[in-house]
């Protein structure tokens, strides 16, 4: 009798348990926040367009190729506006003189509510200059434009990430990297963005060839079966860096154009 | 290359002459009490206490496992330093054999083959070591080179008392210390064994005084067994072996062991008495590990200094019995398996800037699960066939992890599993031609499956050739086909085999140049990868003679001696040359006195390719004597490379030369108490 009582308190029990995981289970579309697992660089109103603006990154802005995500908020509402036009101007301010450097600007539709961008800081903030991220605004759900100016931090990476040298011919050539996944023993995608400048405007370079030669300095040794990063589109060249072993690896780039070989260059990773 | 083939034809026509000779005067009746006496060596058991052979395989009572190996027919040992040398059985060695102690699998933990499983036991633990040539070997596991199995000393149950000894020496070349001491316990059900070795050398120093840097080294073994009798003949016993060496130099290498452990436990169950149509069941389950460190910090001239820790994780389990289906015609029958897991790993440590990880031997499992079938068939009296059948299947897995990022840039469609399957059987035929001449015809089949490293190693660099190894994830099985005959001639005052023996190996897995890829290694010629080369042939013989030519003397010679060649007549790397070992011992009632005398021909035959040089032959004498003081106590001592040679034999890596002259005194101390 007791026994059956306990039976039957057990098996409600199972029974909740059972309905209760179905409902956990649940596909409830938890909305994913767009910022997730980035960093806050700035924010401010772009006065006029009655918008916040608010300033991501994977991480600290450096020296180097950043990819940046803008987000924007409608300044009454606070709801996110999805489409916009973003007009990004990065300026170095120096004693002398003002320099900008190489942008991607970021599509007028948002994706996942933010838009991406990138901008390929030459040089740290320091005593040199500081830089200001200017930014203008065309809302569209609005049809308003405004302006908001960030004044921005950009560390110096060491070992440098970013690549400047003069060519024969004049022009001025830039070149970053990045690693779509964090570098690690193995295969890894590869990416270098080249641009090049030619009186204050930067424009992609997009007819070089590349061959890659990771090495290990301290090692005198390389890794085999490595792919060329080839041009893929504004400026960007896509390839694979193969790494053997952990430890620091330099990524030696031969350049080349129609004119023969320009320059030989390299970038100094460390692999975790 | 033919006139090696000429003289070793002409030294097989001379050993037949006089073995027919001696047969012609010796023709007497004789026990075949030891028909196995090539294959098996009995290390210790007080029944053959001051046995002639073990008197000869055990040279000296500091002898370590690889010194008695070095004796046995058909070893040699490639000597990288003074301890933790590697045994190779007629020109095979590492994944060509099973090492296997009381048939369980144990793989050193080592990429660079710096310990054997041998180094791990001493000859206080073990009874016999087993020799199986070729596919004869399946009983431990698919191979193509055989078997090479320790047996694990037993307690013996129901002879109540306690007895022990123990012993101290010294040597004077490394000044050496060896110390060890065994304790058994017997009761009427139960029975214990403890052993204790403990081995502190310094640097040997050669003929001629030259002191060899880094070839010393320092460890201990501790040991306890323990059986209990279970029902009537039904017994379970206990083993447990711990081993921990440290400090051992390896001069032939450029570096050296820091610290190589091992733990081997295991838990065996044996039934006399029938069960359904088994007896004699043996079931055991045991359980392995191993740890390795490599050590750079005593030389000099490091270009980069580095940590190579490595380890190795087997458990395994097999039950074997006899059936009872054909009454004189025994039937055995095993079913075995195993798993292992391994790892190896390399630290560099850059003067400035960050460390730099890899994984040598990516971290990878093998399991394997065997069957055996070993049936006997008895004619009549003079004729006995055995045949033997194996069969296995062996899966290996690559680790997700650093190990296998690191082969993707190599192969990126890599599996993550590879699995085989192996067979192996052997025919024997025993004809006794007459009561005292018994020839043997062994022959079969043999497959083994790539190592681990073989497979999936990682810039394994070898100090041998200066080359980068690398894996081949590709590798196909090495097959082979063998054939061995043995002529047994016995009597009661001169015992004698000759075993000529021929192989051919299929699928040789040997490294080859491969240019697509930059070395690793600071100073490495290049790099190499394993692949399968079409065909290697060994052929050789082992000889012995064993007599008492008058009742105090016994007289014992060996002459082993192994050919080999790649198809095309290229010479196989690391083949030993010809080698004779003779010894002559005299008793007296409380003296002995053995003298030896070591011969080695030069060997000229050798790889090109693999940047192997040619080496002199050399010659030694030893002599050691013995005085049993009274039933405690015994004084033995003597001199070995009395004339202080300044050799190396072929397989010594690295030009380091062995041993000069070495004084060694030696005391034990006995008891027995009933």
């Amino acid at each position: 009798m007791k026994f059956a009582f306990i039976k039957t308190i057990l098996s409600l029990l199972f029974i909740f348990f059972v309905v209760a995981s179905f409902f956990s289970c649940s596909d409830h579309d938890i909305e994913a926040v767009p910022t997730a697992g980035l960093t806050k660089i700035s924010e401010g109103y772009a006065l006029g367009a009655a918008a916040k603006v608010e300033v991501w990154a994977a991480a600290e802005l450096f020296a180097g190729y950043n990819q940046l995500y803008f987000a924007l908020y409608d300044s009454l509402t606070s709801q996110a506006i999805t489409d916009s036009h973003i007009h990004i101007h990065p300026e170095m301010e120096m004693q002398m003189m003002s320099h900008s450097c190489p942008v991607e600007e970021p599509e007028s539709e948002a994706v996942k509510k933010l838009f991406p961008a990138a901008i390929l800081f030459t040089m740290p903030s320091g005593d040199m200059g500081s830089w200001k991220l200017e930014t203008k605004i065309h809302n569209h759900v609005n049809g308003l434009f405004g302006t908001v100016s960030f004044d921005i931090n950009v560390k110096s990476a060491n070992p440098p990430q970013v690549i400047s040298f003069q060519a024969s011919s004049g022009e001025r050539f830039y070149l970053a990297y990045r690693f779509p996944e964090k570098q690690k023993v193995g295969i890894n995608d590869f990416e270098v963005i080249a641009f090049t400048s030619t009186d204050g405007k930067f424009l992609p370079a997009e007819n070089l060839t590349m061959t890659l030669t990771p090495e290990m300095p301290s090692m005198d040794h390389g890794s085999p079966n490595n792919e060329d990063p080839a041009h893929v589109g504004q400026g960007h060249y896509k390839g694979k860096a193969n790494f053997t072993m952990t430890g620091e690896w330099r990524l030696q780039l031969e350049l080349i154009t129609e004119s023969g070989v320009l320059e030989n260059k390299y970038f100094d990773i460390v692999v975790e | 290359m033919a006139s090696s083939l000429k003289s070793f034809l002409k030294v097989l026509t001379v050993i037949g002459l006089f073995l027919i000779s001696l047969h012609a005067v010796l023709a007497q009746d004789g026990d075949s009490l030891r028909t196995q006496f090539l294959s098996e060596v009995v290390i210790e058991a007080s029944a053959t206490e001051g046995d002639t052979l073990q008197n000869f395989y055990r040279s000296n009572m500091s002898s370590t496992t690889e010194n008695i190996l070095s004796r046995m027919q058909g070893v040699t040992l490639i000597r990288r330093g003074a301890y933790g040398q590697e045994p190779l059985f007629r020109g095979m060695s590492n994944g060509q054999l099973n090492v296997t102690i009381d048939g369980m699998k144990v793989f050193g933990a080592c990429t660079d083959k710096m310990d054997p499983v041998t180094i791990y036991v001493e000859p206080w633990n073990l009874s016999s070591i087993q020799t199986l040539p070729g596919s004869q070997g399946s009983q431990f596991g698919s191979t193509v080179g055989g078997s090479l199995n320790m047996k694990l000393a037993q307690p013996i149950v129901g002879k109540p008392g306690v007895d022990g000894k123990a012993g101290v020496d010294y040597h004077s070349s490394a000044s050496a210390i060896n110390y060890f001491s065994v304790l058994n316990l017997s009761r009427t059900a139960s029975a214990y064994r403890a052993t204790i070795t403990y081995r502190n050398s310094n640097n040997y120093h050669a003929g001629g005084g030259q002191e060899i840097q880094f070839s010393q080294y320092e460890k201990i073994n501790l040991a306890a067994a323990g059986k209990w009798t279970l029902a009537k003949l039904d017994t379970l016993q206990a083993d447990i072996l711990f081993d921990q060496g440290w400090n051992i130099g390896f001069p032939a290498l450029p570096m050296d062991v820091g610290d190589a452990t091992s733990g081997i436990y295991s838990l065996t169950y044996r039934r006399v008495a029938p069960w359904y149509f088994f007896h004699n069941i043996t079931a055991k389950a045991y359980h392995n590990r191993i740890t390795h460190s490599m050590d750079d910090t005593h030389r000099k001239d490091v270009v980069i200094h580095m940590d190579m820790p490595g380890k190795s994780e087997t458990t395994g389990i097999f039950v074997e019995g006899d059936v009872h289906v054909f009454h004189e015609h025994k039937t055995t029958l095993k079913i075995d398996y195993f798993t292992n897991s391994s790892l190896a790993e390399m630290v560099m440590y850059p003067e400035e800037g960050s460390s730099m990880y890899m994984q040598t031997g990516p971290k990878a499992r093998r399991q394997n699960a065997g069957f055996f079938l070993n049936q006997h068939f008895r004619f009549n009296r003079n004729n006995k066939v055995l045949f033997s059948f194996r069969a296995d299947v062996v899966n290996d897995h690559l680790a997700d992890g650093i190990g296998k990022d690191q082969w993707e840039i190599f192969d990126p469609s890599i599996h993550k599993n590879t699995t085989n399957f192996l067979k192996t059987f052997s025919v024997n035929h025993i004809h006794n031609l007459t009561n005292s001449i018994m020839l043997e015809f062994k022959g079969g089949y043999g497959e083994r499956m790539p190592t681990l490293n073989e497979r999936y190693g990682f810039y394994l660099f070898n100090r041998f050739d200066s080359y980068d190894y690398l894996g081949n994830p590709e590798l196909k099985n090495e097959q082979s086909w063998n054939a061995e005959a043995s002529l047994n001639f016995l009597s009661s005052k001169v015992e004698i085999q000759l075993a000529p023996f021929f192989q051919q190996i299929d699928n040789y897995i040997t490294g080859q140049v491969s240019r697509d890829y930059s070395t690793m290694t600071a100073g490495a010629k290049g790099v190499k990868q394993y692949v399968n080369r079409e065909r290697a042939y060994l052929s050789g013989f082992d000889f012995m003679i064993m007599a008492n030519p008058i009742p105090a003397m016994q007289w014992i010679t060996t002459v082993k001696y192994t050919y080999g060649t790649f198809s095309g007549n290229e010479a196989l790397p690391l083949i030993p040359p010809l080698k004779s070992v003779t010894s002559l011992r005299y008793e007296l009632k409380k003296w002995n006195i053995q003298g030896e005398w070591e011969l080695s021909t030069a060997q000229k035959h050798v790889s090109h390719t693999y940047g192997e040089q040619p080496t002199a032959g050399y010659s030694i004498v030893s002599l050691r004597t013995g005085y049993r003081l009274n039933t405690t106590w015994q004084l033995n001592g003597g001199v070995e490379n009395m004339f202080d040679s300044y050799y190396r034999e072929h397989l010594d890596w690295g030009g380091i030369p062995r041993p000069g002259r070495n004084i060694y005194l030696n005391v034990i101390y006995k008891f027995s108490k009933k």
